[in-house]
C-alpha cells in the first residue's frame, strides 16, 4: 500500500525564547493509503498542531512531513486534503448548498477538476438531501455537522484531517454519525485521520489508535484494532471493544 | 433575530413561527402605544405649563403654537429641508464609501494601516465645528463644504467599525479558506464581506443621523439656503414657533434616515451575526 501521510522527527515550537512552548516533539508516523488512524491523547498534548502541520496551516519547525509523496504544500494546492474541525465553521450567510459548493469555488484554477463531487452529490453522502436551500441556523447541530463533512467530501479529497468532529455532539448523534463516517470512509476509499477524546470512538471508528504522550509530546504507542471490518453500532458495547479501550487508557496514564 | 429567521425558511416555520411572529408583532404595537401615550403626557403638561403661567410664546411656544407653524410654514420648511437633505445625503454617501475602501486598503495592506490609521484618529480628535470654517475658505459658499462635513462626520465611525468588521472572522474559517487554497480576494469576497456587514450598519446607523448634523452645520457657517440656515433666520426674528418648526423637520430627517438605514439591514442581514458555528 502507498503512504499516504509520511511524518519524520518532527517538531513545533511556538513562539521563541524563554516563552517558546514545543507543541509536539519529534513525532514519527506513518499513515497507509485508505487508512483509518485515529489520534488520542491529554489536552494540549498537541494533537491539533500535528493535523495542522499535515494540512499545511503551520509549518513544521524541524522534521519531514510527506504528503501523498509530496510537501504538504503540493498536497494542499492539489486539493488532496480537507479538514473537519470540532465546529462546523459554516458560512451563516449562505444556504447549506452555497456552504458546500463553496470549495469548488475558490482557489486556483486547476481545482475545478472534473473528478469534484457535485454538492448535491456531496449532501447525498451526509443524507441532507432535501436541505440545499435551509441556512445553517435552521440545523441542528449534527446536521450542521454533516453539513462541513459534505463540504469536506466534496473535491473527493484522498485525506480526510478531522479535529475532534463530533466532540460537540450528544452521545446519540456521535452514534449515528460514527456510522455514517465509516460508510463514507469505505464507499470513499480515503484516509482518515482522526482526533478525539473519546477512546470509545476512536477504537470503534479506527484500525489504529496512534496515543500521544503529554507536552513535548511525541507518539507514545500505537494500538492496532482488531475488531471485525463491519462494524454496527453494538459493537460499541462488546466486550472486545472494552478491552481495547482498557489498554488504550493505560498506555494513556503512563504517558 | 433568531425567529425572523426561522420563519425565511419554509420548511422550519410551522404554528410555533408564525404563533412567535404574531406574538413579536403584537409586543411591537404594544411598544409603539406605550411610546405614543408618554410623548402625548410630556407634550400635555408642556402645554399646560406654558398656558398657566403665560410664558410668551417668543420665549417657549406650546405645542400647538409649534403645530401651527409646522402648518403655516410648510412650504418654507419643505423647500429649506430639499438642499439639507441634499447635503446630507451627499456627505452620507461621499464619506461612508470612502470610509469602507480606506478600511478594505488597511485590511489589505498592514503597512498602509500602520501610517494612516493614526494620522485618521488624530484627524478625528478635532471638533468638526472647528474644520468648518476652514471648509469655507477653502470651498467658498456653495454646497460643497456642507456635503465634506457631513462626510467627515460619517467618515469615522465608519472606518472604525469596518476594520473592526473585517477582522471580525472565525479564525477557523480563515483556516479552512487556507486550507482551501484560496485568495486574499476570494476571502475578502466570501468572508470578511459578509463578516464586516453588521459592524458596517451599526456605523451606518450613526452616521446617518450625523451627517444631518452635519450638513446643519455647514449651513450655519455660511448658507441662505436650507434647515441650518432656516434656524439662524427664526432666531434672528425671534420667530420661536418656527424655529421649534424647523427643529422638528431636522430631527424628522434624522428619523427618517435611521429608518431606512435599519429597513435595508433587516433585508441585508438575513443571518444572526452573533452566532458561530
Ligand atoms: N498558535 C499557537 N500559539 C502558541 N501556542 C499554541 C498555538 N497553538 C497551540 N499552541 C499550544 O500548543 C499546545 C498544543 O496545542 P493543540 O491545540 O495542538 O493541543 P490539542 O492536543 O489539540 O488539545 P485539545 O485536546 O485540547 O484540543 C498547547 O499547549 C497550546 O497551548
Ligand atoms: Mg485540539
Amino acid at each position: 500500500m502507498p503512504v499516504a501521510i509520511d511524518l519524520s522527527q518532527v517538531s513545533v515550537t511556538f513562539g521563541t525564547g524563554d516563552r517558546s512552548i514545543e507543541a509536539i516533539s519529534e513525532v514519527t508516523l506513518t499513515v497507509q493509503e485508505g487508512e483509518f488512524v485515529s489520534l488520542i491523547g491529554h489536552s494540549g498534548c498537541g494533537k491539533s498542531t500535528l493535523l495542522r502541520v499535515i494540512a499545511d496551516i503551520i509549518p513544521p519547525t524541524t522534521g519531514h512531513v510527506e504528503v501523498l509523496g509530496v510537501a504538504p504544500t503540493d498536497a494542499r494546492r492539489q486539493r488532496a486534503v480537507s479538514m473537519v474541525f470540532q465546529q462546523s465553521v459554516l458560512m451563516p450567510w449562505e444556504t447549506v448548498l452555497a456552504n458546500v459548493r463553496m470549495p469548488l469555488e475558490v482557489g486556483p484554477q486547476v481545482r475545478r477538476s472534473p473528478d469534484a463531487m457535485s454538492p448535491h452529490d456531496a449532501l447525498r453522502l451526509v443524507e441532507l438531501d432535501g436541505f440545499e436551500n435551509a441556512y445553517p441556523s435552521q440545523l441542528s447541530g449534527g446536521m450542521r455537522q454533516r453539513v462541513s463533512i459534505a463540504r469536506a467530501l466534496v473535491t473527493r479529497p484522498r485525506i480526510l484531517l478531522m479535529d475532534e468532529p463530533f466532540g460537540a455532539l450528544d452521545e446519540l448523534v456521535r452514534d449515528t454519525l460514527n456510522v455514517e463516517i465509516l460508510r463514507i470512509w469505505k464507499e470513499t476509499g480515503m484516509t482518515i485521520v482522526f482526533v478525539t477524546h473519546s477512546l470509545q470512538e476512536a477504537v470503534f471508528l479506527s484500525q489504529r489508535v496512534a496515543v500521544m504522550s503529554r507536552r513535548p509530546s511525541r507518539i507514545a504507542r500505537t494500538i492496532h484494532v482488531d475488531l471485525p471490518q463491519d462494524r454496527q453500532i453494538s459493537v460499541k458495547d462488546s466486550s472486545a471493544l472494552g478491552r481495547h479501550v482498557s489498554r488504550l487508557r493505560a498506555v494513556l496514564d503512563e504517558g | 433575530m433568531t425567529h425572523t429567521n426561522s420563519t425565511r425558511f419554509a420548511g422550519g416555520s410551522g404554528f410555533a413561527g408564525l404563533r412567535e411572529r404574531f406574538a413579536a408583532f403584537r409586543g411591537g404595537i404594544r411598544g409603539l402605544v406605550m411610546a405614543a401615550l408618554g410623548l402625548a403626557i410630556v407634550l400635555l403638561v408642556w402645554q399646560a405649563i406654558v398656558r398657566a403661567f403665560s410664558v410668551p410664546v417668543y420665549l417657549v411656544p406650546a405645542p400647538t403654537d409649534v403645530l401651527v407653524a409646522l402648518y403655516n410654514d410648510r412650504i418654507l420648511l419643505a423647500q429649506n429641508a430639499v438642499p439639507t437633505i441634499t447635503e446630507a445625503a451627499l456627505g452620507f454617501l461621499l464619506g461612508n464609501i470612502f470610509a469602507i475602501l480606506v478600511a478594505i486598503s488597511f485590511v489589505y495592506n498592514k503597512i498602509v494601516e500602520d501610517l494612516f490609521y493614526p494620522v485618521a484618529i488624530l484627524i478625528k480628535t478635532i471638533p468638526i465645528i472647528a474644520i468648518a470654517p476652514v471648509l469655507k475658505i477653502m470651498l467658498g459658499n456653495g454646497i460643497e463644504p456642507k456635503v465634506l462635513i457631513a462626510a467627515l462626520i460619517c467618515f469615522f465611525p465608519t472606518l472604525v467599525n469596518a476594520v473592526q468588521g473585517f477582522r471580525a472572522v472565525n479564525p477557523q474559517l480563515i483556516e479552512l479558506m487556507h486550507v482551501l487554497s484560496a485568495s486574499k480576494t476570494q476571502v475578502f469576497r466570501r468572508v470578511r464581506f459578509y463578516a464586516a456587514l453588521p459592524y458596517a450598519f451599526a456605523a451606518l446607523k450613526v452616521s446617518v443621523t450625523m451627517c444631518v448634523l452635519g450638513a446643519i452645520v455647514g449651513e450655519w457657517i455660511g448658507a441662505n439656503t436650507g434647515i441650518g440656515y432656516l434656524i439662524l433666520q427664526s432666531m434672528y426674528v425671534f420667530d420661536t414657533p418656527r424655529l421649534f418648526a424647523t427643529i422638528i423637520v431636522a430631527s424628522l430627517m434624522a428619523i427618517a434616515g435611521f429608518a431606512l438605514v435599519t429597513w435595508v439591514e433587516s433585508r441585508v442581514i438575513h443571518w444572526d451575526p452573533g452566532e458561530n458555528f
